[in-house]
C-alpha cells in the first residue's frame, strides 16, 4: 500500500472561529473606546488561546504521514473496514486530534457526483508512533469507485482554527456484485433442465457417455449395449458400461434491459438480474468441472468464458461489477453469441430483466425466429420482475 | 457518555462563575448565588436525570419572560445601567438553554453567552478579587471549550462513544454534495445502501491526565500572552471618547460628623480605603518608626452628643508651595479608591502639590479637597510635607492662618454647659500641673485617659445613662469605650482646661506591607485623636528657634486611645498569617498600579525600563561595582523585615531552596520513571513469545481440559496422549478422533527435539485435527448438536 504524503496545506477559520473572532473585536473595540484596562486584559486572555490553536494545528500535523489499507475483495452490501495508519513522525511532541478524512466517489455516470466520506479520528499519536484506526463502509451497489483523495486536518484544541493538508493519491477499486441464496426452485428448475437435456442427448445419440469397461448382464439392460465378441469368448451376456456424462456446461445470458427513464423498480431489477448471475458463477466455479459461459447485453455487450475455476469467478465477478443497463434491443445480439458460442449440451439460462413468455417452442416470445431457430437446446428464461423470481433466488 | 458528564458539568461550572463575575461586577451577589443554584440543578435535574427539561413551548415562554425581566432592569436600571440589563438579559437567556436538551449547538452557544457576560463583567469589575476569578474563569472556559472540541469531534466520528444515542441512520455520514440528510447515496435501492462509519483511536484522552496538563500549559501560555499584550497595546494619552462609567462601584468613606450615642458593635471593614508610601526627597523609600496619622478633618463643635463642623466651606485651587515655601519635603504617594468624601486623608500638612493633583484647599476647615469625586476607578496624589522628622510625624502643625484674635479661639473652648463634672474630672488630671504649661498639662490628661486602671479601650458598646451626656458617662460611669469616646473626652477636659482643642478623624496607619513599602489603610483603621492649640509661646524651644512658620502657634496632636486596634488584632493573629495578609495587599496594590492603573504614562515608564536596564549592562561601571553590590545584597543587612524575620535574605534563601529542590525533585522523578520503564520493558523483552510447538501443545491440552481431562505434574507429552487416546476411546462420540492427540505430540516433538519445521501442507492438517478434536469434544457434550452437525 502506498504511503500518502501531504501534497498542499490550508488554513481555515471554522464558524466557531468566527464567532469567537467577532466577540475578540467587539471586546478590543470597548477596552479602546471606553479606556478599560479590565477589558484589554480580557482581549489578551482570548488572543492567548487562538495563538496557541493556530500553533497546535501547526504542530499537529507536521511531518505526519498516512496511509491506507484496503481490502483485497469488495462486495457491495457487505460491510468492509478502510484502514488508516497515522504515523508521527516528530521527536518529542504529540499530534493531537489529527482526522483522517477519506472519500468515496463512483467511477461510473449514475454516481459521479455523489460521494461518501468516511474517516477516523486519531485523538493522540505519540511521537514515533502509528496509530491505527479503520473505518466501515457498506457499499450497496457494485462497480467501480475511486477512494480518495485523503484530507488530514487538526483542530486541536477549542476547534477554531483548522488546518488540513490534502493528500491527492487515490486507490480505484471494483466493488463486487452483491451476493444471494440460489433457493429450491432453482434446483428443481435445473432438474427440469437436466431432463430436457437428456432427453434431446438420446435424440442425439450422446446419452451413454464414454465407455468404462464390460460387466455382465443385468436385468434391463439394453440389448444395445451388449457386447457380442466378448460374450460369445466368456459363454454369458456381456454388456457394455459407460460412465455417465455429467454436464456441467453452463452459459448464463444476462438481459439488462431498462427503460431509457428507468424507475427504482427497474433499476432494482437490474440489480437483481447482475446479482442472481454473480451468484451462480459462484456456485458453479466453487463445484468446480464444465465450462461455463457468460454473456450480457446491456449498454455494452459482452461474452466471456472459461473453465470454472476461482480465476473465472474473480474475474467474471469483476466484469459483472461494471456492466450496466440500456433501453437498446441486444437481445438478439445475446442469442446469437450464445448460439455461435455455446456448444451443444450445455445448461442454457436467459435472466432477463423484462418479461419474456416462453413459446411452444421453448423461444422466448419477442425473440427474432431467425435467431430462436438456432437454439439446439432447451433455454430457461427467468424474468428477474416476474412473481415466481423469489422461488430461484434471494439477495442477501 | 463519561466525556459528555464532564462536559456538562464543566459547562454548568463557566455558566456559573460567568454569572459570578457579572455579579461581582454589578455588586449584586444574589445575581451569582442564583446562577450558581440553577447550574447545579440543571446538571441534577436535566443533564443526569431529564425530569426538568424544557421544550419547544417552554422554551419560548422562557424567552420571553427573560426578555420581559430585562425590559423591566432596563425600566428599573434607568437609560444609564442598560448595559447592565443587556448582561443581565444574558445570565436569564443562559438559564433557559441550560434546562434544555443538550446539543452541540447549545453547548457552543452556551460558552458564547458566558464569554459575553464575562466581557460585560469586565468593563464593571476592579478589584483583585475580580481578576482572580478572571483567571480562574479563563482556566475553566479553556478547558471546557478544550472538552467541547473533543466531544463535537468524537461525536462526529463516533457517535456511540460519544454519547450522543443518535439513531442508526444517522450514524453515517455523507458529504453534502450529495444534498441528502439520509445518509444514504441516492443511487442505491433496497435492499441496502451505501454507508460509511467513522471511528475514533483514543476516545478516553480528553479525560485523561495528559489532556488536563495540556489544556493547563495553554492556560498559562494565554495568561503570559495576555499580560504581553496588556503591555504592549499602547494606551491613550488623553482618551478621545468618555472613559466608562459605572454606577455600581462600592465606595467607602468617614462621615463628616460623630455621634456619641450609636449602639451596637463596631463593625470592622476590612475595605482597602488607600494605600500611602513614603519617599524622601531622593526619591528613596522613607521608613517611619511609629504608625502615621492620615488627617482628613477636624470637628470643632460638640452639643446633643454629637460633633459636627460648622465653619463654611470656601476652598481655593493654589498651589501650597507659594505660600510655605518649604523645600524640605518627605513626598506621599496617596492611591485612593473610590470614596464618597471629597476630603483627601494625608498624613502631616501638604507644603507642596504636584501639578498632577489637581487638588483644592480649604484654609478655613484645613482641609485637602479631590475636585472629582471619581467612583469608577483608583486615583492617586502626591503631596509633599515637612511633617516627618527622624522617621516619625511630628506633633506640632504650624497653623496656617493664625487667629486674628481671641474670639476667634472660641468656638474650640466651647464645653456644653450640661457637663456637669467634666471640669471637676480634667482638674483632677491636671491637679498639680502648672496652668501655664500646656504641654504639661495635655501629657497630664492624656496619661490620665490612657491609665489602663481607669479606662478600657472597647469596641463593644455599653450601656450608657440615657440622662447624662455620653462624654460624661464615660468619664464617670461606664469608663469603656472606643477612639472616639477618649477623643471626645480628651478634647473636652482640655477645653475646660481653657487650652483650645478639636477632635481630628482620619485613619491610623496600623498596617504596613514591607514587600510593597506602603501603608494600607483599611476602613476598619478610621481613628479620631486631639489636636490643641499652642500659641508661639507655649511651643517648645527648639521649635520657636525656627520661627517663620510657627510664628502663629500651632496644632499639638496627640492620640489617648490607649491601644489601636489593629494592634488588637496583631496580638491575636498569627504571624504567618499576617505575611499572607500583606502578600494580599501588595498583589492588590499591583493590580491596582499596573493593571487597573494602566496607562501611558506608566506604559512609557515600564518601557523605559528595559532600555535603562540594556543601558546599565552596556555601562562597565556595572560590571565593576556588581561583585560588590551583590556581596552587599546577600551579606547585607537583608532588607526590612516583616513580622521581624522575614526579610530580603530569607526571600534569596527560601527562593534558591525552592529552585534547588525543583530541580532534585524533577532529577529523582526522571530517575525513578526510567527505571520504572526499563524494568517494565525489560519485563516485557524477557518474556519471550511462546513458540508454535507450544502453542499447537497448549492447544491440544486446552481441547482435552474440557473434557475434564488434564495433565497431572510430572506426566511427558507422550505419556499424555497416550493417555487421552484411552479416554476419548471410552466415548463412541471421540472414539473416532482418539488417535488424535497422538499425532499431535509426535509433530510437537519433532518441531521441539528433533529441530525439523513443519511446512504449509503439515500445519494446515495439524490445525484440521484439532479442529476435528475439538468438534468432536463438543458434539460428545452435546448429542444434539452432534446430530445437527
Amino acid at each position: 500500500m502506498p504511503i500518502l504524503k501531504a501534497s498542499r496545506y490550508r488554513l481555515a477559520v471554522n464558524a466557531e472561529g468566527w464567532c469567537y473572532l467577532a466577540v475578540l473585536v467587539l471586546i478590543l473595540l470597548a477596552a479602546l473606546i471606553r479606556d478599560i484596562n479590565l477589558l484589554l486584559l480580557l482581549f489578551g486572555m482570548l488572543v492567548g488561546p487562538l495563538a496557541f490553536s493556530w500553533a497546535a494545528v501547526v504542530v499537529s500535523l507536521r511531518r505526519v504521514v498516512v496511509e491506507r489499507r484496503l481490502p483485497d475483495e469488495l462486495a457491495a452490501g457487505e460491510p468492509f473496514d478502510v484502514e488508516l495508519h497515522l504515523t508521527n513522525g516528530k521527536r518529542y511532541l504529540n499530534s493531537w486530534a489529527v482526522t483522517v478524512d477519506d472519500r468515496i466517489v463512483r467511477l461510473d455516470g449514475r454516481g459521479a457526483h455523489d460521494a461518501v466520506e468516511g474517516g477516523v479520528l486519531f485523538f493522540r499519536t505519540e511521537p514515533g508512533q502509528t496509530s491505527r484506526g479503520a473505518y466501515r463502509v457498506r457499499l450497496a451497489q457494485r462497480g467501480k469507485y475511486r477512494f480518495g483523495p485523503v484530507t488530514v486536518s487538526s483542530q486541536f484544541p477549542l476547534g477554531l482554527l483548522r488546518r488540513s493538508m490534502g493528500v491527492d493519491d487515490v486507490a480505484t477499486v471494483v466493488v463486487l456484485p452483491r451476493l444471494g441464496q440460489m433457493q429450491p426452485g432453482w434446483m428443481q428448475l435445473g432438474a427440469a433442465l437436466t431432463h430436457a437435456s437428456r432427453h434431446s442427448d438420446r435424440r442425439l445419440g450422446l446419452r451413454e457417455g464414454e465407455f468404462l469397461g464390460l460387466r455382465e448382464w443385468r436385468s434391463g439392460d439394453s440389448s444395445r449395449w451388449i457386447h457380442w465378441r466378448t460374450t460369445a469368448r466368456k459363454g454369458e451376456l456381456m454388456v457394455r458400461q459407460f460412465e455417465r456424462r455429467q454436464n456441467h456446461d453452463l452459459a448464463l445470458l444476462v438481459d439488462l434491459w431498462q427503460p431509457a427513464a428507468p424507475t427504482p423498480a427497474h433499476l432494482e431489477r437490474v440489480e437483481l438480474a447482475v446479482s442472481m448471475a454473480a451468484t451462480l458463477l459462484r456456485e458453479t466455479c466453487r463445484q468446480g468441472g464444465g465450462r461455463l459461459w457468460i454473456a450480457t447485453a446491456g449498454r455494452q455487450f459482452a461474452l466471456f468464458q472459461g473453465a470454472a475455476s476461482l480465476a473465472l469467478l474473480r474475474d467474471g465477478l469483476e466484469r459483472l461489477a461494471v456492466v450496466e443497463a440500456d433501453d437498446h434491443q441486444r437481445l438478439g445480439a445475446l442469442v446469437a453469441a450464445a448460439h455461435r458460442e455455446v456448444p451443444r449440451g450445455a445448461r442454457c439460462m436467459l435472466i432477463s430483466t423484462r418479461p419474456l413468455a416462453a413459446g411452444s417452442a421453448g423461444a422466448p416470445e419477442g425473440l427474432d425466429h431467425r435467431f430462436a431457430d438456432k437454439l439446439m437446446q432447451p433455454i430457461e428464461i427467468v424474468d428477474v420482475g416476474s412473481p415466481q423470481f423469489d422461488r430461484y433466488f434471494q439477495p442477501a | 457518555m463519561r466525556l459528555e458528564l464532564v462536559l456538562q458539568i464543566a459547562i454548568a461550572l463557566m455558566c456559573a462563575l460567568s454569572a459570578i463575575l457579572l455579579s461581582m461586577g454589578e455588586r449584586q451577589p444574589l445575581l451569582g448565588v442564583v446562577a450558581a443554584m440553577m447550574s447545579a440543578c440543571a446538571v441534577y435535574f436535566n443533564d443526569l436525570h431529564g425530569w426538568v427539561r424544557l421544550r419547544t413551548k417552554g422554551e419560548n415562554v422562557a424567552c420571553l419572560i427573560a426578555v420581559a425581566i430585562a425590559l423591566f432592569d432596563l425600566w428599573r436600571f434607568g437609560a444609564d445601567s442598560q448595559l447592565l440589563a443587556a448582561a443581565n438579559l444574558l445570565v436569564y437567556l443562559q438559564f433557559v438553554l441550560l434546562f434544555q436538551q443538550k446539543t452541540l449547538r447549545r453547548y457552543w452557544m452556551l460558552a458564547l453567552l458566558s464569554l459575553m457576560q464575562v466581557a460585560v463583567a469586565a468593563a464593571l469589575g476592579l478589584d483583585l478579587s475580580f481578576g482572580l476569578v478572571l483567571f480562574g474563569y479563563l482556566l475553566l472556559s479553556l478547558g471546557t471549550l478544550s472538552l467541547f472540541f473533543a466531544h463535537r469531534e468524537i461525536s462526529r466520528y463516533s457517535p456511540q462513544a460519544a454519547g450522543e444515542g443518535l439513531p442508526a441512520a444517522a450514524n453515517w455520514r455523507l458529504n453534502r454534495r450529495s444534498g441528502l440528510r439520509s445518509g444514504v447515496l441516492n443511487f442505491t435501492q433496497p435492499p441496502g445502501a451505501s454507508a460509511i462509519s467513522s471511528s475514533t483511536v483514543g476516545v478516553d484522552e480528553p479525560v485523561s491526565w495528559r489532556y488536563g496538563r495540556l489544556v493547563s500549559l495553554m492556560s498559562v501560555s494565554a495568561l503570559a500572552l495576555a499580560f504581553v499584550l496588556f503591555f504592549l497595546i499602547p494606551r491613550f494619552e488623553k482618551s478621545p471618547w468618555p472613559r466608562a462609567r459605572t454606577t455600581t462601584a462600592s465606595i467607602v468613606g468617614i462621615p463628616e460628623t460623630v455621634s456619641l450615642r450609636e449602639v451596637g458593635r463596631i463593625y470592622e471593614n476590612p475595605e482597602a480605603v488607600m494605600r500611602v508610601s513614603f519617599r524622601d526627597s531622593q526619591n528613596r523609600i522613607y521608613e517611619l518608626r511609629e504608625p502615621p496619622l492620615f488627617r482628613g478633618f477636624h470637628l470643632t463643635v460638640y452639643d446633643d452628643n454629637r460633633w459636627r463642623e460648622t465653619t463654611e466651606p470656601n476652598p481655593v485651587s493654589m498651589s501650597i508651595e507659594e505660600l510655605t515655601g518649604a523645600t524640605n519635603h518627605i513626598f506621599q504617594e496617596l492611591e485612593v479608591r473610590p470614596t464618597d468624601n471629597e476630603v483627601l486623608f494625608h498624613a502631616g500638612w501638604p507644603v507642596q502639590l504636584t501639578s498632577q493633583s489637581e487638588l483644592l484647599v480649604d484654609f478655613a476647615r484645613e482641609r485637602i479637597l479631590r475636585p472629582h469625586r471619581d467612583i469608577n476607578q483608583y486615583r492617586k496624589y502626591a503631596l509633599a510635607t515637612t511633617s516627618f522628622e527622624n522617621g516619625r510625624q511630628s506633633r506640632f502643625t504650624p497653623v496656617t492662618r493664625p487667629p486674628r484674635d481671641a474670639y476667634a479661639l472660641l468656638p474650640y473652648l466651647h464645653v456644653p454647659r450640661s457637663l456637669t463634672r467634666l471640669p471637676d474630672i480634667a482638674a483632677e488630671a491636671a491637679a498639680g500641673i502648672d496652668p501655664d504649661d500646656k504641654l504639661a498639662l495635655i501629657k497630664a490628661v492624656n496619661d490620665y485617659l490612657v491609665d489602663p486602671e481607669r479606662f478600657a479601650y472597647s469596641l463593644q458598646s455599653s450601656r450608657r445613662d440615657p440622662s447624662m451626656d455620653a462624654v460624661e458617662d464615660f468619664l464617670v460611669n461606664n469608663r469603656q469605650g472606643h477612639c472616639e469616646y477618649f477623643a471626645s473626652a480628651m478634647t473636652l477636659m482640655l477645653r475646660s482646661l481653657n487650652i483650645p482643642a478639636r477632635m481630628a478623624i482620619g485613619y491610623k496607619g496600623d498596617e504596613y506591607n514591607a514587600l510593597g513599602y506602603f501603608y494600607q489603610v483599611r476602613q476598619l483603621h478610621a481613628h479620631a485623636w486631639v489636636e490643641a492649640y499652642l500659641t508661639f509661646d507655649e511651643l517648645p524651644a527648639s521649635l520657636r528657634s525656627r520661627g517663620g512658620e510657627w510664628a502663629g502657634g500651632a496644632w499639638y496632636t496627640v492620640d489617648p486611645s490607649p491601644i489601636s486596634r489593629v494592634d488588637e488584632i496583631h496580638a491575636t493573629t498569627a504571624m504567618q498569617f499576617l505575611t499572607l495578609w500583606q502578600l494580599a495587599d501588595y498583589a492588590r496594590y499591583l493590580w491596582s498600579g499596573y493593571v487597573m492603573g494602566m496607562d501611558a504614562q506608566r506604559q512609557r515608564s515600564l518601557y523605559e525600563f528595559p532600555l535603562v536596564a540594556a543601558k546599565n549592562l552596556a555601562d562597565r561601571k556595572f560590571w565593576i561595582n556588581l561583585p560588590g553590590e551583590a556581596e552587599d545584597f546577600i551579606w547585607g543587612d537583608g532588607g526590612p523585615a516583616v513580622n521581624g524575620w522575614f526579610n530580603r535574605r530569607v526571600a534569596l534563601a527560601a527562593v534558591l531552596m525552592a529552585i534547588a529542590t525543583a530541580i532534585a525533585g524533577q532529577l529523582l522523578w526522571r530517575r525513578i520513571r526510567g527505571r520504572w520503564r526499563r524494568t517494565a520493558a525489560g519485563r516485557a523483552s524477557t518474556a519471550p513469545p511462546p513458540r508454535a510447538e507450544t502453542l499447537l501443545f497448549r492447544r491440544l491440552e486446552s481441547i482435552l481440559a474440557r473434557r475434564d481431562f488434564h495433565r497431572p505434574h510430572g506426566q511427558t507429552p507422550l505419556e499424555y496422549a497416550t493417555a487421552a487416546r484411552g479416554h476419548l476411546a471410552r466415548s463412541p462420540a471421540t472414539r473416532t478422533v482418539a488417535n488424535l492427540p497422538r499425532g499431535v505430540v509426535d509433530s510437537f516433538y519433532r518441531l521441539r527435539f528433533a529441530g525439523q519445521g513443519l511446512d504449509k501442507d503439515e500445519l494446515h492438517l495439524l490445525e484440521q485435527s484439532l479442529a476435528r478434536l475439538e468438534a468432536a469434544i463438543a458434539a460428545g457434550d452435546n448429542p444434539a448438536g452432534a446430530q445437527q452437525a
